[in-house]
């Protein structure tokens, strides 16, 4: 029985040696890589503070009014240098990929994320999340928790929503990993992870929409494209199609 | 392919609240570090459940009757009492914390609400209550 849990640490966090696979649902194709490092092994919690926001009104920053939304955000960092600082998970850097956990409290809010920011990624059927509709009977959140994987050149979008009547605080922590990651160029190890015969961590990044710079986020990992082929393919049909994509 | 289970949401938290000292009657304002002011009632979300996990209580130099409440429609109030507690004066009343929780919901609309109210022969600013309460998604 193949362990798929042993892929991941107790933070959900890839191991070492283990495949964490980006999934492309606009064009159905996926990315695996092969985290190589750990570069901040053992010190992945980052308390970050509240959610960076400030209503218009109470204009009290991180706070979610009563039955309202934030704007879609993303996490500055002040002590960052100035290009990094408005977003400090964004990147342009080689082989690597930031794959962070977003605590949010109090969990009770939902959290929409936006991948590519200004897009809307998930869908049911054909329709978007509406955030007119974000405190309403409505769809494509989470609560509590949201998993990002910043590979180059990717920006993601949080939406907070609050259901209650009350204006609330908040507070956010991530925990994340930063890895080394070397694209995975052979086709019969792509077939045993889109099999499930190797275990491999997968992430999706984006909905339909295309990838704002997705040619260059494959540059800077060393990758391709590979496209996400369904499981009942014949292995031989499956193979023929992974080696064209390597090429 | 492994893929991670986003958890199922759960907020505990403990509101505070006393007596306003110039009515017989009225609800508790609730406070907390997350809440950016006071609110006298706490709206459950949609979907969500609240489990009321303890409430502790004291009463000031006069007689108190804590209750707690429930509306389907918080936006236009109707409120059900579904328990209260009598307070003798200068006493203090620990309840449900051994027992099995106080459970509201789920909500069916986001409108389900909850309050704690006071009733006092002679009005003090002196009965507090906190209650420890989990908002949930079951």
């Amino acid at each position: 029985m193949l362990n798929l849990d042993r892929v991941v640490d107790e933070k959900g966090l890839v191991n070492i040696g283990f495949p964490i696979v980006l999934y492309f649902p606009f064009n159905n194709t996926i990315v695996p890589l092969k985290v190589k490092r750990r570069l901040n092994y053992g010190y992945e919690t980052f308390e970050y503070g509240h959610f960076p926001y400030t209503p218009v009104s109470p204009a009290v920053a991180g706070v979610i009014p009563t039955l309202n939304y934030s704007t879609e955000t993303v996490f500055s960092y002040s002590r960052l240098d100035t290009t990094t600082q408005p977003d400090m998970f964004y990147h342009a850097d080689k082989d690597t990929v930031f794959h962070a956990y977003m605590y949010v409290t109090p969990e009770i809010l939902r959290i929409f994320t936006r991948i590519p920011k200004g897009t809307t990624p998930q869908e049911f059927r054909g329709v978007i999340p509406s955030n007119d509709l974000a405190t309403s009977i409505e769809f494509g959140f989470s609560r509590g928790m949201a998993e990002l994987a910043y590979a180059p050149k990717i920006r993601y979008g949080i939406v907070l929503a609050n259901e209650t009547n009350i204006d609330l605080q908040t507070y956010i922590k991530f925990v994340y990993a930063q890895y080394e990651t070397d694209f995975i160029d052979d086709a019969q190890t792509i077939l045993n992870i889109i099999k499930d015969r190797v275990p491999a961590h997968m992430t999706p990044l984006g909905g339909t929409v295309e990838q704002a710079n997705f040619g260059d986020m494959l540059d800077l990992l060393g990758a391709k494209a590979i496209p996400y082929i369904p499981s009942y393919t014949p292995d031989s049909q499956a193979l023929q199609q992974i080696q064209e994509a390597l090429r | 392919m492994h893929k991670t289970r986003t958890p199922k949401a759960s907020w505990l938290i403990t509101v505070h609240g006393v007596t306003n000292g110039s009515d017989k009657t009225g609800s508790l304002s609730l406070a907390n570090d997350f809440f950016n002011s006071a609110v006298t009632y706490i709206r459950i979300p949609q979907g969500l459940k609240a489990r009321i996990w303890s409430v502790e209580m004291t009463a000031g130099t006069n007689a108190t009757t804590f209750a707690l409440q429930t509306c389907p429609d918080a936006t236009s109030p109707s409120w059900t009492t579904v328990r209260s507690w009598y307070l003798a004066a200068n006493s203090y009343v620990e309840a449900e914390k051994m027992k099995r929780p106080i459970v509201v919901g789920p909500s069916r609309d986001g409108k389900l609400g909850i309050q704690f109210t006071w009733s006092q022969g002679s009005q003090d600013a002196l009965a507090h209550l906190n209650a420890t309460i989990e908002i949930y998604e079951p």
